[in-house]
């Protein structure tokens, strides 16, 4: 650098030093700000999480009730009617929440899926036995419903 | 008391057999099996051997190993627990070990399976455990038929966790249609949800079984 240039700037330097503290008082505003979105977002996302998870337990609650109904049948047209309906309204709703089953126990929400619709397309002596393991399958993902893990938990 | 034997094709397995067990204790018997028809005349047997016969094999088939004495094997063994339940952890891991069993190690289960990206399910196989749970009818000690590679079979799986299972059922599934240089990569399609050193894991661990003469890697229908 040419000699005398700093010696030049040396009649700026309380300007340059407020502007410099100027400037750190606004990023620690920003980041102080964008902390608290981050909390907010986290907040929301908890209550989300614990909205999807109990909406998860409400459905397979349902289900339980549903399938005992559907057991207990002995009309095989409204038997097999039920069961259609059953299958086709719970495979949606179970993929969609599967994030609330906890670890490798989310797999059985494909495995009920598959137990249902084997249920479904199989002779009424054999199916009442499918839909037997169906309701123990229900009952084995109620056990297992959580919210998930964070990003920055399961990096941890 | 000891009874003649002769067995021939059963229309009615259950049927056929309850009127089988009636005849054992007067005296004669007739017992079947529905895809083959095995004349045992000469063998004698005693009623309680018999029963014991048909508490192990299925009645559609003679050679068919019941999923209570393959639950009872896995127990004497380790790979599940003494005491029963239908838990995530028990269910998948019978599930898996049924696949691998039947498809890679010889044994007549006879149960059909789904294989999706969590590997090999069987709803007949779930829909039974919970039978077998509610009723604990388990049968432990059971003898498993010659072409089931037992030993094998079970240093294959024994302490594998399920994951490690689930990629093995689907590498199992996928080797009866692919090369080995290909199977990788289709068991990273299939098994989307575990990671490529968890399969590179499980194809290493399997070397064994594939060069094993009889083995999956060796049933003829690979190209």
């Amino acid at each position: 650098m040419t000699p005398g240039v700093l010696e030049s700037l040396a009649p700026l330097n309380p300007a340059l030093s407020i502007a410099g503290s100027l400037t750190s008082i606004a990023a620690l505003g920003m980041a102080i700000f964008a902390i608290q979105r981050a909390l907010a977002h986290a907040t929301r996302m908890k209550r989300e999480h614990a909205k999807n998870a109990a909406s998860l337990r409400r459905t397979l609650d349902g289900c339980r009730g549903t399938i005992s109904r559907i057991l207990e049948m002995t009309d095989e047209v409204k038997y097999f009617r039920a069961l259609d309906a059953l299958s086709s309204t719970l495979t949606s709703t179970l993929a969609r929440h599967e994030l609330y089953v906890q670890g490798e126990a989310r797999q059985s929400i494909s495995d009920l899926s598959l137990l249902l619709l084997d249920a479904a397309t199989h002779g009424h002596e054999e199916s009442l036995r499918l839909l037997e393991g169906a309701l123990a399958m229900v009952e084995m993902l109620l056990e297992n419903i959580g919210a998930p893990k964070s990003r920055l938990g399961s990096a941890a | 008391m000891i009874n003649r034997l002769s067995i021939k094709a059963f229309k009615e397995p259950s049927a056929e057999r309850a009127a089988v067990q009636e005849q054992s204790r007067a005296g004669s018997a007739t017992v079947a099996s529905a895809t083959n028809a095995v004349d045992l005349s000469q063998v004698n047997l005693d009623a309680a051997t018999m029963e014991r016969f048909f508490s192990l094999v299925s009645p559609v088939q003679a050679s068919r190993v019941k999923l209570e004495a393959f639950v009872g094997f896995l127990q004497d063994h380790g790979i599940l627990p003494h005491a029963l339940r239908f838990s995530f952890d028990q269910q998948a891991r019978l599930q898996k070990c049924a696949f691998i069993a039947q498809v890679g190690f010889g044994l007549d289960l006879g149960y059909d399976y789904h294989v999706h990206e969590y590997g090999a399910f069987s709803s007949f196989v779930g829909a039974d455990f919970v039978q077998i749970v509610r009723r604990g009818a388990a049968t432990r000690g059971a003898p498993m038929p010659a072409p089931f590679q037992a030993k094998r079979f079970v240093e294959a799986v024994a302490g594998r966790e399920i994951g490690w299972l689930c990629v093995a059922t689907v590498a199992i599934h996928e080797m009866r249609s692919c090369g080995k240089a290909a199977l990788q990569s289709r068991v990273e399609a299939t098994a989307v949800h575990y990671g490529r050193r968890l399969i590179r894991r499980v194809l290493d661990d399997m070397q064994d079984v594939l060069a094993c003469p009889g083995g999956p890697g060796n049933t003829g229908e690979r190209p």
